[in-house]
């Protein structure tokens, strides 16, 4: 019961990332700004989500599968994240700044 | 890649058989423990061991302490959380309250696997992201310019250099 | 109470199917080439949730081995993109 009850919770925080993800992918400025919600809020969501499953392995060896795909996860965004990110900067991308006016020369 | 054919040989047979046994470990997880395929793996296995001897021979990786690279790890995750945290409230305030900004930061880490690691785990942290590598600097963007970065960076800075000490 | 753990993981998948629709028509959208590449991260992340959820929603383990390899192939692709991208001291910048 306990244990269920504890999956449920990890389940519905993951989802919860994960939809702050998206939100932030669709309300931030500008890509790099995207880049920061989808490759932390989306990785965060993945492990509660992995975590939360984990629980209800019927093996260790099931289990550690699922967790073994959270450290993959993450060196995918970091890689992807940091190319994207360098991509844009070598397009001349600009970074979003809050107020118009204030920009740098 | 470079070639090194002078490497001694009794480093690599302790490499080749400390990387089998990972490799192992990855096979009996990915098989749930089932050995009934054992053939199929030990050929798996010896070709892994292969590719990565020749991909990243031993010489060329540094050293790399158990209990820095630990430490890093326990560390690292809590930071991730923190990021993820922090960008998710970010994301759903009513307010959008970003005040990103682009910073070079000086880095003072050695080229190499040291460098990848810092910018791959700048970009999973609170409010960090490597944009560009220039020479010995690394132009970061973050979300709050009154953040304090050089801390911040600092103190990965010394948890990865932990991972590349000489201390086994 | 009794918690039913297999439709939870289908509502959730259903639940981040949504998020990746929306976020890949972000991504279409642009306006920029590097939004594009955000499709590549969200199959990473939010492709590999979806995967497990169903796994456990619908009784087929093998999926876990299916979103173990899609997290293995998104992180040799994120490293291969960011060899590219990695800039060697002295090498010129805008190789590619």
């Amino acid at each position: 019961m306990l244990p269920d009850l504890l999956s449920a919770l990890l389940l519905l925080v993951g989802a919860a990332f994960f939809f702050a993800g998206t939100v932030g992918l669709l309300r931030f400025p500008d890509i790099y700004t995207r880049l920061h919600a989808l490759a932390k809020a989306d990785n965060l969501g993945l492990g509660c989500v992995l975590a939360g499953l984990a629980l209800q392995a019927d093996s260790l060896a099931v289990a550690l599968k699922l967790l073994a795909i959270w450290p993959l996860a993450l060196i995918a965004s970091a890689a992807v994240g940091y190319s994207i990110a360098r991509r844009a900067a070598r397009l001349g991308v600009a970074p979003w700044q809050e107020t118009q006016k204030e920009r740098q020369p | 890649m470079t070639r090194r054919r002078q490497t001694s040989s009794a480093s690599t047979i302790r490499s080749a058989l400390r990387r089998a046994g990972i490799f192992a470990l990855f096979w009996l997880m990915a098989a749930e423990g089932n050995l009934s395929a054992w053939p199929l793996a030990v050929a798996g296995i010896a070709a892994a061991t292969a590719a990565s001897l020749w991909l990243l021979p031993a010489k060329t990786l540094p050293p790399i302490s158990a209990g820095g690279l630990f430490r890093f790890l326990v560390w690292f995750v809590r930071q991730s959380l923190a990021g993820g945290w922090q960008v998710a409230r970010l994301a759903l305030q009513p307010r959008l309250a970003l005040r990103p900004a682009c910073i070079e930061l000086p880095l003072s880490l050695p080229p190499g696997l040291p460098r990848l690691l810092f910018t791959a785990a700048l970009g999973l942290m609170p409010g960090t992201l490597g944009v560009r590598l220039q020479g010995d600097t690394l132009l970061v963007h973050v979300l709050d310019r009154e953040q304090p970065l050089a801390d911040d960076a600092a103190r990965l800075a010394d948890r990865v250099a932990a991972v590349f000490e000489e201390t086994r | 109470m009794n918690l039913d753990i297999g439709a939870l993981s289908l509502a959730l998948a259903v639940f981040l199917l949504l998020n990746l629709g929306a976020a890949l028509w972000r991504a279409a959208r642009g306006p920029t080439p590097a939004d594009r590449m955000l499709a590549a991260l969200l199959f990473g992340s939010t492709g590999v949730g979806i995967l497990v959820l169903l796994a456990f929603a619908g009784g087929h383990p093998a999926l876990v081995d299916v979103a173990l390899v899609l997290a293995l192939l998104a992180a040799i692709t994120g490293i291969a993109f960011a060899q590219r991208a990695w800039q060697k001291p002295g090498e010129e910048d805008d190789a590619a």
